[in-house]
């Protein structure tokens, strides 16, 4: 029992705190864990906060957003910890995410994860943060740019697609085939 | 029993009793068309060997295996070895990791897929918009988006297209459905699916390992998130893992939730409504479910239910309970509340077969029948890619952990962005879908 809650005339008032007793009420914080986990790692704190997210009401949302992205500007996050936040993010991600994914886009290494997110995030913002990567990008990374921009529909991109075809390589085939699909015949 | 149904089902009885005769004789080979159809195979263990034998037992009706690629040195070399010791020459000359080499080949005709789930999609994409007819195994693919792709460039570049649901082509199954379409419990009410339970198992963690000789692991993972190499990610196992395949959901759904499609005539429809509530890892390798119970419902009120059998039996078996009586069709039984039940019309025409699966060859043998006539195939693409979209939704419900509103037409949960967002996948670069 905490000290605070105990009567004034309880005997143990103001008695020395058992510290075997005050670890019983110390528990691990999955928000904080989730940072740390490695691939391979135990994975339950990632699962918890799956959990909540899954059963969360719509209108808690915002709250487990604001949450996924601290975990995402933590310094020391593991890969696995930002794949599972964008993951996540994917779900229930908005306009309030694109600046943080916007920058994951921006570094080749992170670009993937930073689609799995914004791929689905609908809205203006999302549209605007892939299609200002197009210019930044290059290779691989570029081509799974090209793919997402189509797979979201995003005609106003194009023009822009269309100029990577000349590219060759893997941008060009996904140029190609984009410029396909977004011109209307797959 | 609607007209593709029928013409299927006319076209699968003469298949089933020409290889009745056929089979392993060389009668057929003289009826056979003087061209060869050529195949190529893209993935060759497990099921790519399966497919690999079916293929090789059509010799005699001009069907040729030429070609062999998996991302593993060691089972693409083996597969080639086989085939050539096989027909006792050196045919089966291209032997790559790359499946472009045998999807943008001008001498094949067509592709065989049998890779994890998580390439299905792309490959078969790939095949078909540079001309191929193709095998796909199932599920046919890993999101309801590839599904709908699929489908799509099938119809657009005019290919064939057979998922490799070979239940589609046994007579068990094929009578169950036929005598169902045809009234024989009157109104169905409800029908009850159980699938085997997982039979791979893994402890709370697990340790990333060095990528063996001989296998090209980034290949491996091609559209899927990276993840460091781990033997028990690979192979058989992958089916386990949501990032390849989706669990017993897809992996025994696809057959039994297709007899469902089947018998209901819903073949270019599903369900209006999903509910589950399964139970999901929450560490360690595997991320498919533990236990599958699901319950999708259609618009005439017929309640589809799926679950995980806890007998310990590795095989599905489907109920269908209507209004005079029940049928249970199984791969290894056929029981109805009444014996009248399976015998209308002399019951299933069995076929047999020497030393083969007879499903497995006549659904190979359709689907060669099916590139010569350009007819559709008994699983045709858009009847694989509606049965795996009840897979999805099953699983996409058990993992909401909540009632799902599903719009057959349109393809799209109803008022449901989130689960709209799991009806795809963005992709690893550098491979795209669309």
């Amino acid at each position: 029992m905490a000290e605070e809650k105990r009567a004034a005339n309880d005997p143990l008032k103001n008695a020395e705190p058992n510290p075997r007793l005050t670890e019983f009420s110390k528990s691990p914080e999955p928000w904080t864990e989730v940072a740390r986990i490695e691939w391979g790692g135990d994975r339950t704190h990632a699962s918890t906060i799956q959990t909540l997210i899954m059963d969360a009401d719509v209108s808690q949302y915002p709250a487990f957003e604001k949450k996924l992205l601290a975990v995402l500007a933590e310094k020391k996050l593991t890969n696995f910890a930002r794949d599972f936040v964008c993951r996540m993010l994917k779900l229930i991600g908005t306009a309030a995410s694109v600046p943080a994914l916007a920058k994951l886009l921006a570094d080749t290494k992170t670009a993937d994860v930073a689609r799995y997110a914004l791929q689905a995030i609908p809205g203006a913002e999302a549209d605007a943060a892939l299609r200002a990567a197009l210019g930044g990008l290059k290779g691989k990374a570029k081509a799974g740019l090209i793919g997402t921009l189509s797979a979201r529909g995003d005609k106003e991109s194009l023009a822009a697609i269309k100029a990577c075809v000349g590219e060759g390589g893997d941008v060009g085939d996904a140029a190609a085939l984009a410029v396909a699909t977004l011109g209307g015949a797959q | 029993m609607n007209s593709l149904n029928r013409r299927n089902f006319l076209k699968l009885s003469t298949l089933a009793a020409g290889a009745a005769t056929i089979l392993p004789s060389k009668i057929f080979g003289a009826e056979a068309p003087s061209k060869q159809v050529t195949f190529g195979f893209v993935g060759t263990g497990n099921m790519g060997s399966s497919n690999i034998d079916r293929v090789l037992r059509l010799k005699d009706q001009g069907a040729r295996a030429i070609a062999v690629c998996d991302v593993d040195k060691i089972f693409r070399e083996r597969a080639a070895k086989r085939i050539n010791k096989i027909y006792g020459d050196t045919s089966c000359k291209l032997v790559t990791g790359d499946f472009r080499e045998l999807t943008r080949n001008k001498e094949l005709d067509a592709i065989v897929v049998s890779t994890p789930d998580h390439w299905h999609a792309l490959i078969a994409l790939d095949a078909i918009r540079h001309g191929k007819d193709v095998f796909c195994e199932k599920p046919l693919t890993h999101s309801i988006r590839e599904g709908q792709a699929l489908v799509a460039a099938l119809r657009q570049h005019k290919r064939v297209g057979q998922t490799g649901t070979m239940q589609r082509s046994d007579a068990s199954f094929r009578y169950v459905a036929d005598v169902i379409q045809q009234g024989a419990l009157g109104k169905i009410d409800h029908i009850d699916i159980l699938i085997p339970a997982n039979n791979k198992y893994v402890g709370a963690t697990w340790t990333p390992e060095a990528v063996p000789d001989g296998l090209d692991y980034d290949m491996w993972l091609g559209p899927a998130p990276f993840a460091p190499y781990t033997k028990q990610r690979t192979h058989y196992q992958f089916r386990y893992i949501m990032d390849y395949a989706g669990g017993q959901t897809t992996n025994w759904g696809a057959h039994y939730i297709d007899i469902a499609q089947w018998a209901l005539s819903m073949d270019q429809s599903g369900p209006v409504a999903v509910d589950g509530a399964g139970e999901f890892p929450t560490t360690g390798l595997f991320t498919a479910p533990t236990r599958v119970d699901f319950t999708a419902t259609y618009a005439s009120g017929v309640r589809l239910r799926v679950k995980t059998r806890t007998d310990g039996i590795y095989d599905g078996n489907i109920i269908f309970f209507g209004e005079k009586g029940w049928i249970d069709v199984s791969r290894s039984k056929l029981k109805a509340s009444d014996d009248a039940l399976l015998t209308i019309g002399g019951g299933p025409k069995k076929v047999k077969i020497e030393g083969g699966d007879p499903s497995g060859i006549l659904h190979m043998t359709d689907f060669l029948a099916c590139i010569r006539s350009r007819e559709s195939c008994v699983a045709d693409f858009a009847i694989g890619h509606r049965t795996t979209t009840i897979c999805n939704l099953g699983n996409i419900a058990m993992r909401l952990r909540r009632p799902l509103k599903w719009d057959p037409v349109k393809e799209e949960f109803s008022g449901d962005q989130q689960a709209n967002s799991l009806k795809e996948r963005a992709y690893r670069a550098p491979w795209t879908l669309l």
